[in-house]
């Protein structure tokens, strides 16, 4: 199937050369006019990936993470990226302890912020700060 | 697939100029342990002109809309009742509007790399606002309503 790369091959003076590709919205390759909808119809189309879709499950499978035990009664998701910036790793002893920042001022407002937004929040908050401003 | 009535679900969204592989690529979702894998639905989808998600010529690609987007093929689509948010940089905002549009639906909130508004650091670079309250004061103009 044709795919999409970012360039339209063509001829000039009789030799191939590669134009590049128009933009995304007169792109008339067909892996991008088949994106091309009315927001009426897009709003109701978001793709989205699940673990078991066929992309994901490969993904899944080849994923060379070690599996942690997670507390059943934690009803909530444990993610933690450390000190790391976009690579993320989940700590061994997280799952069980729910986190938020150690810093207390901070802990209690976001507490005051966010809480009030989700009446239903009962578990963790986890925020990261990445220096990249 | 369409999500069971009892089945709570991890809602992932990705940032700026990114798409749902991030959370693939980084290892993020591989790595869930088999519990939440089996406890939750884990969903996770591009946003609106990212990745494999449709292109509306018509759409200002705002704030509205992509929340929109996400309230339709999401929450609307599935019906979920329950459902956690984990959002990257810009899908933090995205995460925060949506939880305060069905508070009573969300579960938890994880917000990774925060996005950053300028009002958020004083002069001296030290933390002057919250960036969740930065964001909000960001995302005023658009009318954060619950659903």
């Amino acid at each position: 199937m044709y795919k999409c790369v970012g360039w339209i091959q063509g001829k000039k003076n009789g030799e191939e050369v590669n134009h590049p590709r128009p933009r995304w919205s007169e792109c008339q390759c067909p892996e991008c006019t088949m994106l091309l909808m009315p927001m009426r119809l897009a709003a109701k189309n978001l793709f989205v990936r699940c673990p078991d879709s066929p992309t994901g499950e490969s993904r899944c499978t080849d994923s060379q993470g070690q599996e942690i035990p997670v507390d059943s009664n934690l009803s909530a998701l444990a993610l933690h990226l450390g000190d790391s910036k976009l690579i993320p790793k989940l700590s061994p002893d997280l799952p069980s302890v729910p986190q938020i920042s150690d810093n207390l001022d901070i802990k209690s407002k976001l507490l005051e912020t966010l809480l009030p937004l989700c009446k239903g929040l009962y578990s963790c908050i986890f925020l990261t700060y990445t220096e990249h401003v | 697939m369409l999500l069971d009535a009892d089945q709570s679900a991890v809602i992932f969204i990705h940032g700026l100029f990114s798409s749902s592989l991030f959370w693939f690529d980084t290892k993020l979702v591989p790595n869930l342990s088999k519990e939440i894998k089996e406890q939750h639905r884990v969903l996770v989808p591009d946003i609106l002109g990212c990745g494999k998600s449709p292109r509306p010529v018509d759409s200002l690609y705002s704030l509205s809309d992509q929340i929109e987007a996400l309230e339709e093929s999401l929450i609307k689509r599935h019906g979920l009742e329950s459902f956690h948010l984990v959002g990257h940089s810009m899908g933090c905002i995205f995460a925060l509007v949506l939880a305060a549009r069905c508070p009573e639906r969300v579960r938890s909130i994880t917000l990774i790399a925060p996005v950053y508004t300028p009002g958020a650091l004083a002069e001296d670079g030290k933390l002057a606002q919250l960036p969740c309250e930065a964001v909000f004061t960001f995302v005023k103009p658009f009318s954060v309503s619950v659903l």
